[in-house]
């Protein structure tokens, strides 16, 4: 978001070498094109993006069930080389050593042509479902990348958190699209999915090499690089398309296949127009606000009725929406306090906050691991007997505790972390919002089909043959892991705020002591 | 102690994550047993229960449902035959002596309180032609759904209407051996499930379909049969060119008439449906009569 400086560690408040920080490095930053971000700018990139990512998996889930995965991967690298194109055009200047163009060219490889072919060879006609493939192939992604970056701040645990809380909401909306829900991560096509992540973790490794190249100053030049890479890597998997026969003329048609080269390419602009900024939170955030983007995309279809009556659970969507929206909040990099008086709250308040925050996410633990809702199954077996059962659903089957375990992050990490003031009460407000719509999307189930539910029955659900319903909230684990981390944030602030009055009272004195110095010496 | 708590936390984080993969051995409590069901609609016997099973095992666990004529009703029905008979052949006193017996004991069994309130009206009421295994007021099903207090039964609302009637006549209320549900009809076809009284198959299914003409449904008879390759046979029956086949538990009797094609469709209970052709046979044997 900005190119505001880092800081170490070390408790000494310096500010570390970094990019921004050093005039060389500035010099050459505004050499390069890489820019501040101004808030319209990095809004307009992220809507770019927002769009172009939403269009392409909408486009991608039509065209892929006719078209090969080789033949995806070829529209889509020639999307991103077409992307570049739009943002940076030819750029003049050479790169400055083998690695300025070979890194970003296998980077590039991997996230521009290998990522969406790994995504694309791993989806049958109808399976996984799409609510599953849109949450690992774009919120997961944002996810990761959020991680990344956190890992690399000094607010890793916070930002994590708010990674964690945003993923939850993510999964907790698209899993209110419908009741019973096709949404069950990682129950019916486990190796395709952990797939798609395995190509989410890839994309990432290209946005972060991209990322490191506009801090360096030449994004250009690695953007075209990687986009290079992606059309050799798009054609190599064309080469061996055409080998084994999976690859044809007849693959290149049809208006959702050009549709999802032509999003692809506005996906690969506004991703850049966001790295030229230095940045990729916004990356991370967009992602990670996909489905929520397409979930107003159905309410708008919902309004107009060309498809008969929406099927989603609205309260739960928008509330999900929200803890996912204060998630990529908290995500944000925000610059550290640099002056330690301010950043330390009082001693006291301090440690209690830390203590009711671990305690905190040690209960939002104990909440996933716990028996949480309770299904009930009736349906017809295809032999015409009744089948009914009962099971429980744990908690890491249900929104809420995970829900509860990003607060609960959150809330230690604001605790941990001197961060500045203004983005504790940015992020404390965040985490207010997420706590006041969670028990509406608490009891969301995650996971609706099972593997040892009778797949004739499971098939019927939702029909007069079959029907599944949950029942229960999620356990007093979850509720108190929320009501800790609440807690925890008040000590933290109220820490804070004495903190701060004890400085002011102290450089009021220290002031008045100036003064009268200065009054004694004029005296004297 | 902020790095160690940074630490640890990472790590139970990174094994919180792998919690969705890794999943947990849960018990599931299902339902199980046999519910034994009377031709006339009444629970006999519900021998179910619920346990706790492992959720590996759960796909060996459901609920059966078996039919039988229980000795009440069995002995309602032969009464109500003889009272039919009676009627049929005049014998107003007889018949009345059966019908009274009845009500004493069901007021709503099929139409013998407004049969004997007709004859004891002076009147001569229309012999009762229905299944003799149709249970209470005047419904034929298992489901028990049947109205109350000695009213006229009334049809039921899937009861077809129109040109489809005509069809009707091979999905009749009685055959020998199965237990007939609704009938469910549509423009120009419909369907009639049957439940077996014997264990050797679970269900038959009839579909009669008015075709454009009858080399329609000679063609119709062919394709159908197609999809049955095993144990192909044919069988004239009464005239009729009843062509015949298995798939998996599935035997299928088709033959056609004029324009219409009737397939008679049993499912087995055993693993092949090649010892169900007989009983196809024998339905199609019934139903051409």
């Amino acid at each position: 978001m900005t190119s505001e400086t880092d800081v170490t560690r070390d408790r000494k408040g310096r500010a570390r070498p970094g990019p921004s920080s050093s005039p060389r490095v500035r010099s050459r930053l505004q050499r390069s094109g890489a820019r501040s971000a101004t808030p319209l700018g990095v809004a307009l990139g992220m809507i770019v993006l927002l769009l172009g990512t939403a269009a392409s998996s909408v486009l991608g889930t039509q065209a892929h069930q006719s078209v090969s995965a080789a033949a995806m991967a070829v529209v889509a690298a020639g999307g991103a080389f077409v992307g570049v194109l739009i943002v940076f055009g030819l750029p003049r200047a050479r790169p400055e050593g083998l690695a300025a163009w070979l890194v970003p060219l296998f980077a590039g490889a991997g996230g521009f042509a290998f990522a969406p072919w790994l995504v694309m060879v791993n989806r049958y006609t109808d399976a996984p479902p799409g609510s599953e493939v849109l949450f690992l192939t774009t919120s997961s992604w944002g996810a990761l990348l959020a991680i990344a970056l956190a890992v690399m701040s000094c607010e890793r645990v916070s930002r994590i958190g708010g990674a964690l809380l945003a993923l939850a909401g993510a999964a907790a909306l698209v899993a209110n699209w419908e009741r019973p829900s096709s949404f069950s991560l990682f129950v019916r096509y486990v190796p395709e999915e952990l797939q798609m992540l395995a190509a989410g973790a890839v994309w990432v490794v290209l946005v972060l090499v991209l990322l490191w190249a506009a801090r360096r100053g030449s994004l250009g030049i690695a953007s075209l690089s990687a986009a290079l890479g992606g059309l050799a890597g798009a054609g190599v998997l064309a080469a061996v398309g055409l080998a084994s026969g999976t690859l044809s003329r007849a693959d290149f048609s049809g208006g959702g296949f050009w549709g999802y080269g032509i999003a692809v390419a506005f996906a690969t602009a506004g991703l850049l127009m966001l790295l030229r900024s230095a940045s990729a939170e916004a990356v991370a955030g967009t992602y990670l606000l996909v489905p929520a983007s397409i979930s107003l995309i159905l309410i708008a279809e919902w309004v107009v009725g060309p498809l008969g009556p929406q099927p989603m659970i609205l309260p739960a969507v928008l509330a999900a929406a929200a803890s996912t929206i204060a998630g990529v909040v908290v995500l944000w990099r925000v610059s550290p306090e640099r002056v330690s008086g301010t950043g330390a709250p009082r001693r006291v308040l301090g440690v209690g906050a830390t203590v009711v925050a671990v305690l905190a996410v040690g209960s939002a633990i104990v909440a996933l691991a716990v028996p949480t809702m309770t299904a009930t199954v009736n349906g017809l077996r295809t032999d015409g007997s009744q089948f009914r059962a009962a099971f429980d659903l744990y908690g890491y089957e249900v929104a809420g505790p995970w829900l509860a375990l990003g607060m609960a992050v959150i809330a230690l990490g604001i605790a941990l972390e001197r961060t500045r003031l203004r983005g504790v009460f940015a992020r404390a407000a965040a985490m207010v919002v997420a706590a006041g719509v969670w028990w509406i999307a608490a009891d969301t189930p995650l996971r609706t089909l099972t593997t040892f539910i009778p797949s004739d029955v499971q098939v019927d659900y939702g029909s007069e043959f079959a029907r599944i319903d949950f029942a229960g909230d999620p356990s007093v684990w979850a509720i108190a892991a929320i009501g800790g981390a609440i807690l925890a944030l008040g000590l933290t602030l109220a820490g804070r705020a004495g903190a701060r009055a004890e400085q002011a009272e102290t450089e009021s004195v220290g002031h008045a002591d100036e003064d009268t110095t200065g009054s004694r010496g004029d005296r004297s | 102690m902020r790095r160690t708590l940074t630490l640890l936390l990472a790590f139970v984080l990174l094994v919180v994550l792998a919690l969705p993969l890794a999943g947990c051995q849960r018990k599931v409590t299902v339902l199980t047993g046999e519910i034994v069901l009377c031709t006339a609609g009444e629970v006999i016997e519900d021998n179910t229960e619920e346990v706790q099973v492992p959720a590996g095992d759960v796909e060996q666990y459901g609920v059966t449902t078996r039919v039988i004529t229980c000795d009440e009703h069995g002995d309602l029905a032969s009464m109500y035959a003889a009272a039919q008979k009676a009627i049929a052949d005049g014998d107003l006193v007889t018949a009345r002596e059966r019908l009274r017996t009845i009500v004493a004991t069901d007021l709503t069994y099929r139409k013998a309180a407004s049969q004997l309130a007709e004859i004891d009206a002076g009147s001569r009421p229309a012999v009762d032609s229905g299944s003799a295994d149709a249970g209470t007021d005047g419904t034929d099903g298992t489901d028990g759904t049947g109205g109350t207090g000695g009213e006229e039964p009334t049809q039921p609302d899937e009861t077809p209407v129109g040109p489809v009637v005509s069809l009707t006549r091979y999905v009749p209320d009685t055959i020998e051996g199965y237990v007939a549900q609704g009938i469910i009809a549509d423009l120009a076809f419909l369907s009639r499930q049957y439940l077996p009284t014997a264990k050797t198959a679970d269900q038959l299914m009839i579909e009669v379909e008015q075709h454009v003409n009858a080399d329609a449904a000679v063609a119709h008879q062919a394709s159908f049969v197609e999809g049955y390759p095993d144990s192909a046979t044919s069988k004239t029956i009464n005239g009729k060119t009843v062509m015949a086949g298995v798939n998996g538990q599935y035997a299928v009797g088709i033959f056609f008439d004029g324009p219409l094609t009737v397939a008679v469709e049993l499912h087995a209970t055993g693993s092949s449906g090649a010892a169900a052709l007989d009983a196809v046979f024998a339905v199609v044997q019934s139903i051409t009569k």
